[in-house]
């Protein structure tokens, strides 16, 4: 069965951080590994909360989250709507094992 | 019917509110159900109808089918914040909730949120009659250009799959707001629905502003335009020498225009008083559209050109002002010069720094309007690198060009990128550097460096515009907020980010320190620009930067009254000049009306004399 990865992203400019008075490094690593999973076929998605915001909507789990531990929960991950990993995004082998 | 839109442009001053406001007075009382919607920041639609306007449709009192809006940035921007958050109201804590909208106010957030606003109307069928009286020149291209740009940047991401990021949203939320952009440039080229109409002023400045923003205009495919040519002397009363040069002046300026703009071109003549109240404005705009002066049919009144001798006193040197003007205790000197457009910001800026450069200190004049004219003043090319100005040893110039600024931003950041990152990933990353929110971001950097430099004694601003100025001001404290959210959010505070909130923190400490800082604003004895200044100086105030100069400009020297309409106007700048001294607590340093445009070193220097007295 194929997976739906989807990373809900905190606030913010744009997806890489180019937009704000600092690039930052963390986000364009990330978006690396994302362009990268998405040109090979995986079902990948990532929303940024004030761009998306009924994305999260759709999401209880995500909310719930959100409720209990405020924003710094994001960026938060899920597989089939299931979350695995929050706080920080996940790395090249996290996402190789999300997809085993 | 379709709705028909007209679009007031021109340099500020030139009378564009009271030509837009006269035309909508004429064609609302023809029974046309007219708009009128300013987006200047530092609009008097209020001021005019003498009622009050706001950020929503109002009918006017006094004005039959007659409605206003005065499109505020802010509010526009809240309702965007609101229209994209409500998803989630109530569903997420309200301290996320309030990181969010802090988030959302961001410098590109208000661009976007007016720009919104501004397409709605352009689709909008409820009037017969939409006019804009638009914010100055500069700023309104740039508003025009959005739709091309953005259009264009929303295209590219949903094409190549690359996240399908914007700077504005994801790519797909955006396919809507696409197909209005396009609406709205189909509109404005469409000669059916879109008049453009500038205003000038028989003077060089406004003259060359204009012929920039028709060619601008022509480029994006907009064609059909006017010119109202506005403040024009009749010659009865220029029976003395001084109004006599300056009449002259003035038709020879109507005839440049007359060969040079292939647009058809309308006349008004400058009354004795100031054009206030809805009747004046009524038969302004009766004028106008029924039975206008025609520039192809007046005839020119060129006669021989008496040399004026007019003969200047100048004040006497003042300490109090002088210390305004030049660095106090080791600490460098920074000169504001703020007002409504058309005011003389240019020329006070560069006579004022060329007096405080022939006075020994190393001087540095800086413009941020993206429409000054420092180039036509100096007759020498301006860059952004600092010129030593010729045939001086003091003063330097130079501009913050928004075109240049961004490429160089975004090469910094390539440059760091390209060393990390594979090519793929540098394409993504130029895309997004292509949104433009970064054109913004990279004149305020810029501005930043600026204030900071430590190498001039005094370093004098010719600003843009009152409103515009205020953005730029207040972006420091913006931006210190969206480090905090950073902070507050996952990735934490980066030493470059701790860096960047101590530089703005400097900034904001200058310009709040009257020992370092002093905040002028120019203005002509005239209701509006008093207006506006004091609005403007109650924003500076919020953010703690007091005023403590003002220049009244354009007074009319004694000498030169000679008949009724001069004296006429003389009484009434007076009365104007007794409201200055009594509103504000600053000094008032005047410059009189001159026969020629402030054009070259030396008609500045003398300018420079006649505003704070010649240096012994």
């Amino acid at each position: 069965m194929s997976k739906k990865i989807v990373v809900y992203d905190p606030p913010m400019c744009c997806s890489s951080g180019v937009c704000g008075p600092n690039p930052d490094k963390t986000l364009i690593e990330f978006q690396e590994i994302f362009t990268k999973l998405k040109k090979s076929g995986t079902d990948i998605e990532r929303y940024v909360i004030t761009q998306s915001p009924e994305k999260f909507k759709e999401n209880p789990e995500v909310i719930k989250l959100i409720q209990q531990q405020q924003l710094k929960v994001l960026p938060v991950t899920t597989v089939n709507d299931v979350v695995v990993k929050t706080g920080s995004y996940p790395t090249k082998d996290e996402f190789t094992s999300y997809l085993k | 019917m379709k709705t028909k839109f007209y679009f007031f442009s021109g340099k500020g001053g030139v009378g564009k509110t009271t030509m837009s406001c006269a035309t909508a007075i004429h064609l609302a009382e023809l029974g046309k159900k007219t708009l009128i919607i300013t987006t200047d920041p530092a609009s008097n639609l209020a001021d005019v109808f003498e009622q009050s306007i706001g950020h929503k449709i109002t009918p006017i009192a006094k004005v039959n089918n007659l409605f206003a809006m005065e499109l505020d940035p802010d509010k526009a921007t809240n309702e965007y914040k609101e229209k994209t958050l409500s998803p989630l109201r109530g569903l997420i804590p309200e301290e996320s909730f309030r990181v969010l909208e802090e988030q959302l106010s961001s410098p590109c957030t208000a661009e976007m949120a007016s720009f919104d606003r501004f397409t709605d109307f352009v689709q909008d069928g409820n009037f017969d009659i939409v006019i804009f009286d638009t914010a100055p020149t500069g700023h309104t291209l740039r508003l025009l250009e959005l739709p091309v740009q953005w259009s264009g940047v929303i295209e590219k991401a949903a094409k190549d799959g690359s996240g399908g990021q914007t700077c504005i949203g994801p790519a797909a939320a955006l396919a809507n707001s696409k197909a209005k952009f396009d609406r709205a440039i189909a509109a404005m080229r469409d000669p059916a629905i879109t008049t453009f109409i500038f205003v000038l002023r028989p003077e060089a400045t406004p003259i060359y502003e204009a012929k920039r923003s028709i060619g601008e205009l022509t480029k994006l495919d907009i064609n059909s335009q006017e010119i109202i040519i506005n403040g024009v002397y009749p010659m009865d009363v220029c029976d003395n020498p001084f109004m006599f040069a300056r009449f002259v002046k003035q038709q020879k300026f109507l005839e440049s225009i007359n060969e040079e703009f292939q647009v058809p071109a309308k006349i008004i003549e400058l009354g004795a008083s100031e054009i206030k109240g809805i009747d004046l404005l009524r038969e302004i705009g009766k004028e106008l559209h029924t039975s206008p002066q025609l520039l192809s049919n007046y005839v020119f009144k060129i006669l021989a050109v008496e040399k004026a001798t007019i003969s200047n006193v100048y004040p006497k040197p003042n300490n109090k002002i002088k210390k305004l003007l030049t660095p106090q205790k080791n600490n460098k000197r920074l000169i504001f010069f703020s007002g409504k457009g058309g005011v003389g910001k240019t020329s006070v800026s560069a006579a004022t720094a060329l007096w405080i450069a022939n006075a020994g200190y190393k001087t540095l004049l800086l413009t941020t309007d993206p429409a000054s004219h420092l180039k036509q003043v100096f007759n020498q090319e301006v860059t952004d690198k600092p010129t030593l100005l010729r045939g001086e040893k003091n003063l330097w110039f130079t501009h913050i060009d928004a075109k240049a600024a961004t490429e160089e931003y975004k090469e910094n950041i390539l440059k760091e990128a390209r060393k990390k990152y594979d090519a793929e990933r540098i394409i993504a990353i130029e895309e997004e550097l292509n949104s433009p929110c970064t054109e913004e971001m990279a004149t305020f950097e810029k501005f930043i460096q600026f204030v900071t430099r430590k190498d001039y004694e005094v370093i004098v601003f010719d600003t843009a515009p009152t409103g515009h100025t205020l953005r730029l001001l207040e972006l420091p404290v913006d931006w210190n907020k969206q480090l905090e959210i950073k902070t507050f959010t996952t990735t934490g505070e980066t030493d470059v980010d701790k860096k960047t909130k101590s530089q703005f923190k400097e900034v904001i400490d200058l310009l709040q320190d009257p020992e370092k800082t002093t905040f002028s604003f120019v203005m002509y004895p005239e209701s509006t620009p008093i207006e506006e200044a004091s609005r403007a100086m109650d924003e500076l105030l919020s953010i703690k930067v007091k005023t403590s100069l003002i220049i009244a400009n354009l007074i009319l020297p004694k000498s030169s009254v000679t008949n009724d309409y001069l004296s006429q106007r003389k009484k009434m700048q007076e009365k104007y000049l007794k409201v200055m001294k009594n509103r504000f607590t600053a000094p008032i340093v005047t410059l009189p009306l001159l026969v020629d445009d402030l054009m070259g070193t030396d008609k500045l220097r003398e300018a420079g004399y006649l505003l704070y007295g010649k240096n012994s």
